[in-house]
């Protein structure tokens, strides 16, 4: 199964995978979250990224979704990209992260596009 | 095989409702559509289900083709009828 890892400022991540698991109903495996706090050492996200990269392969890659491109949870995740293997996608939003966990795929790539598609179909003017 | 359902929950298809709809509708072999209007989505997909933005007193067309088509239906209209385990 493919993993899935949210690093955003402070607690987004945390907050989303709490309301994806509310809505299914189910508490969802293979994701989790790293919450970035601009006051604490950076070079300590990196290793807690690479810790939480390394339990949730499986096998079938990791897509890791941050919130604002640029800044810097974005900025961190750069050196962990691996094409096929790790994946980095920023504008993470709930319509992103359910359809990730919702309609995940073995192909890291096809779940990638989904995922920034579905995204992007969710931001309209009402 | 076709059925017209009308939405008789309060929130109508909301993101939980449509949640139960799409883990049911992947029980069955069959494809399943739900058509509102002129957008017609799978329904085994939660997003895709959600953006029909159907809300209570909406007719939507629930339609399954294969196998166990006639099972897909009855099930899932009865979750229509249920209010989708939500009272009301």
């Amino acid at each position: 199964m493919i993993g899935i890892l949210l690093v955003t400022h402070g607690e987004i991540g945390k907050s989303l995978i709490d309301c994806a698991a509310h809505i299914l109903d189910k508490y969802p495996i293979s994701v989790e979250s790293v919450a970035i706090n601009s006051n604490n050492d950076l070079n300590s996200y990196s290793n807690i990224i690479a810790q939480k990269i390394q339990d949730l392969e499986s096998g079938n890659g990791i897509l890791i979704m941050t919130d604002i491109y640029g800044a810097t949870p974005c900025n961190l995740l750069n050196k962990f990209i691996e094409k096929d293997k790790v994946e980095v996608v920023t504008g993470v939003n709930l319509p992103m992260l359910i359809k990730a966990i919702s309609d995940r795929k073995d192909n890291l790539r096809l779940l990638t596009n989904d995922s920034i598609e579905c995204a992007k179909k969710n931001i309209k003017k009402i | 095989m076709m059925k017209k359902i009308k939405i008789i929950n309060e929130l109508g298809l909301h993101a939980r409702a449509s949640s139960k709809l799409t883990k049911l509708a992947c029980t069955f072999t069959s494809d399943i559509s739900l058509i509102k209007d002129q957008n017609k989505v799978n329904a085994k997909s939660m997003m895709e289900v959600l953006m029909l933005a159907a809300g209570k007193n909406t007719i939507i067309l629930l339609e399954a083709n294969g196998p166990d088509e006639k099972e897909a239906i009855l099930g899932i209209e009865k979750l229509f009828i249920d209010y989708f385990g939500e009272g009301e």
